[in-house]
């Protein structure tokens, strides 16, 4: 089992999914379509392998980044890094949370660097509601309603990949492994995203 | 007449003025004579003074003091302070203490003050009136009285609060140990007892955390989790068992359910050997391929030559399968080469003789058509175990085969289109030179590497106002 929740589960980068964007590339530069052949098959796995690696991150540290731009849940944050006290609850009614990053796949042959592959990775959140616990400047609790998941993964405006799923609503601490003592180490809980 | 008077007058007067001094000037310096004799020589005119010394010569500053730092004598021993404190004179006064009589309790000035050589130091010894109290704290009150005891006059006096350390276990005492006790008795110490109030541990055991925790009010609560069956954030056990007595405020460990634990399934490794690569990733779906050995190989590319644990072996899902897959690069000359496994390597072409017996095949001297699929290749070549126990022998004989294959393969790949690229003839026509030399990359030497460029992250609400989207309060009962 996986230790914590990885948005590597929705956007599993395939072999096949590593070709079709270098075949689109490869239309670009030329250098990509003469080496095309020995970038497909065990290489394009290998090269799925070291996107899959990248995109094993947190995907509250995305939702986080949303959220922080909700004037409570910024006004919460920096009254609680000047007043100690009790958790401020901040509750959110539904809203979609959109995170774009780019995945860049470098290719190194004989010493020599081809262009890169630079992907483009759409998260798209859908959340009924979510529960914020902020205190000591940082979003510590989260209890999350009902969500739906939409990850696409793009070369260009060429859909190489999407996958959408959801998610029941659940209470979540993502920020557990900063705060849990070893005597009370928690069980792993895999994230069914 | 008269004028031969007054001429002998004036003669006698003058020899009566010059000759002592004339005598005066014959006398030897006082300083010539001997010292012992000087003083009897002097008194009777025997000698005589000299001109008197004026030193004109500044005079020399005097010699400035000697300042060095101040020794620490604190702790010491007032006779150790002394030899310390050499050069410096010391000046003592005592004051009561229960530290050893003597000791150095104070100085002043303060250790490292610089001070002249000679000064004086102030050092305040102990004159051991005082005594330490007993630690007691954290014995038993039945283990208490004994270092007490040992202090006849003092009489412990216990008193009992409730607590949630362990019953009968001292807490604080009063005066604390090393507290300072006058030599005489005076008045009777008094050491707490401490006696904690048993509760009954409530059952909560099928409740949710907060529940749990509301009932478990005058407890500590301890949080832990384990899969179970149970729903999500249900207390599955707890300890102490309910009906159990424990001290008020002591801490109850809740073992509270994460969910149902995930199936661990043991598969029977399938055998992959000899299938493809994308058949072998189908047939491996419930595993974890995590590393991939491409090897020049006759085979076709693609081809799975070995796997690592080997087929039939019983794995859970999840576990790491190696495999050996062959790049094909030898294929069109495997029909007269023996086959083998190798390591992709550089095949050094030019420094290897081709024996005579081996010609180039001729097929691999032809420009393969672009689009033509591999060649069926017939290869009998023994069983692969993994990881490839490979002779040398064999590892020599597969480079001599590189070697006789490695022109023909020179002008197979330089001439070999990919089959299924979807590419503009135009753009293939208009390389610039220097990517030519990507054709000639040995396969085993393309690397990747990948990163995460940031972008941006937007959060949108359907309600219409911010009034709507959020509500804002402060609470403990959500922080658990």
């Amino acid at each position: 089992m996986s230790n914590g929740i990885k948005l590597r589960a929705p956007i599993d980068v395939s072999s096949d999914d590593v070709e079709k964007a270098l075949l689109e590339l490869a239309k670009d530069e030329p250098a990509i379509a003469r080496a095309y052949d020995h970038l497909r098959g065990p290489a394009a796995k290998l090269a799925a392998d070291r996107l899959n690696e990248v995109l094993d991150i947190n995907p509250f540290d995305l939702l986080a980044g949303g959220w922080a731009k909700v004037p409570a849940v910024r006004n919460a944050v920096q009254l609680s890094v000047l007043m100690q006290g009790p958790p401020a609850i901040v509750r959110l009614d539904p809203h979609n949370i959109a995170s774009t990053s780019y995945p860049v796949l470098n290719i190194n042959a004989a010493q020599s660097a081809l262009p890169e592959l630079r992907l483009t990775l759409e998260l798209i959140v859908g959340l009924q509601s979510a529960t914020l616990a902020v205190q000591d400047g940082r979003i510590e609790l989260v209890a999350l309603g009902k969500a739906s998941v939409i990850a696409r993964l793009k070369y260009k405006d060429v859909l190489v990949k999407e996958h959408s799923t959801g998610v029941e609503g659940a209470l979540r601490d993502p920020f557990r492994h900063e705060r849990a003592a070893p005597d009370r180490q928690t069980a792993d809980v895999d994230f069914p995203i | 007449m008269r004028a031969m008077q007054l001429l002998r007058l004036g003669v006698m007067l003058l020899l009566a003025g010059t000759v002592p001094v004339a005598a005066a000037q014959l006398r030897p310096l006082c300083s010539t004579v001997l010292e012992s004799e000087r003083e009897f020589v002097r008194r009777f005119g025997g000698c005589r003074d000299g001109a008197s010394i004026v030193d004109v010569a500044p005079k020399a500053e005097p010699a400035p003091a000697v300042v060095t730092p101040v020794p620490n004598v604190v702790g010491l021993s007032f006779d150790e302070a002394r030899d310390r404190m050499a050069g410096f004179k010391l000046q003592r006064s005592y004051r009561a203490s229960a530290e050893p009589g003597g000791t150095v309790l104070e100085q002043q000035p303060a250790p490292s003050a610089r001070l002249a050589v000679g000064s004086t130091v102030r050092v305040v010894l102990s004159d051991a009136t005082l005594r330490p109290a007993p630690r007691v704290s954290g014995a038993s009150v039945d283990e208490a009285p004994k270092p007490v005891a040992a202090l006849p006059d003092l009489q412990p006096q216990p008193a009992v609060v409730t607590n949630d350390t362990r019953a009968g276990r001292v807490i604080e005492q009063i005066p604390t140990a090393r507290a300072v006790l006058p030599e005489m008795p005076m008045q009777s110490a008094p050491v707490e007892r401490a006696r904690v109030e048993q509760l009954r541990v409530p059952r909560v055991t099928g409740m949710t955390v907060r529940s749990a925790q509301a009932r478990l009010g005058r407890f500590q609560v301890e949080r832990s989790e384990r899969s179970s069956t149970a729903s999500i954030g249900r207390v599955i056990e707890q300890f102490p068992k309910a009906s159990a007595r424990a001290p008020a405020g002591s801490a109850v460990r809740l073992v509270v359910s994460s969910g149902p634990a995930p199936v661990t399934e043991a598969f029977e490794l399938p055998n992959v050997v000899d299938r493809s690569y994308a058949d072998a990733s189908n047939a491996l779906a419930e595993f974890k391929v995590d590393r991939i050995e491409i090897v020049a190989s006759a085979a076709p590319s693609g081809q799975v030559l070995a796997q690592d644990p080997a087929p039939g072996t019983s794995v859970v899902a999840g576990s790491v399968v190696s495999l050996q897959v062959s790049d094909g690069s030898l294929a069109n000359a495997s029909v007269t080469a023996p086959a083998a496994v190798v390591e992709a390597a550089p095949a050094p072409a030019a420094a290897a003789p081709a024996p005579a017996s081996a010609a180039p095949a001729p097929a691999a001297a032809e420009p393969a058509p672009a689009a033509a699929a591999p060649a069926p290749v017939i290869v009998e070549r023994a069983p692969v175990t993994f990881p490839a126990s490979t002779a040398p022998a064999l590892i020599a004989s597969a480079l001599l085969v590189l070697a006789l294959v490695a022109m023909a393969m020179r002008r197979v790949l330089l001439n070999r289109r990919p089959p299924e690229i979807d590419v503009e003839p135009a753009a293939q026509t208009n390389l610039p030179p220097t990517a030519i030399d990507i054709i000639n990359v040995p396969i085993g030497e393309i690397s990747f590497s990948a990163r995460v460029d940031e972008g941006e992250t937007t959060i949108e609400f359907a309600a219409p106002s911010d009034a709507d989207e959020t509500t804002l309060e402060h609470s403990r009962e959500l922080h658990e």
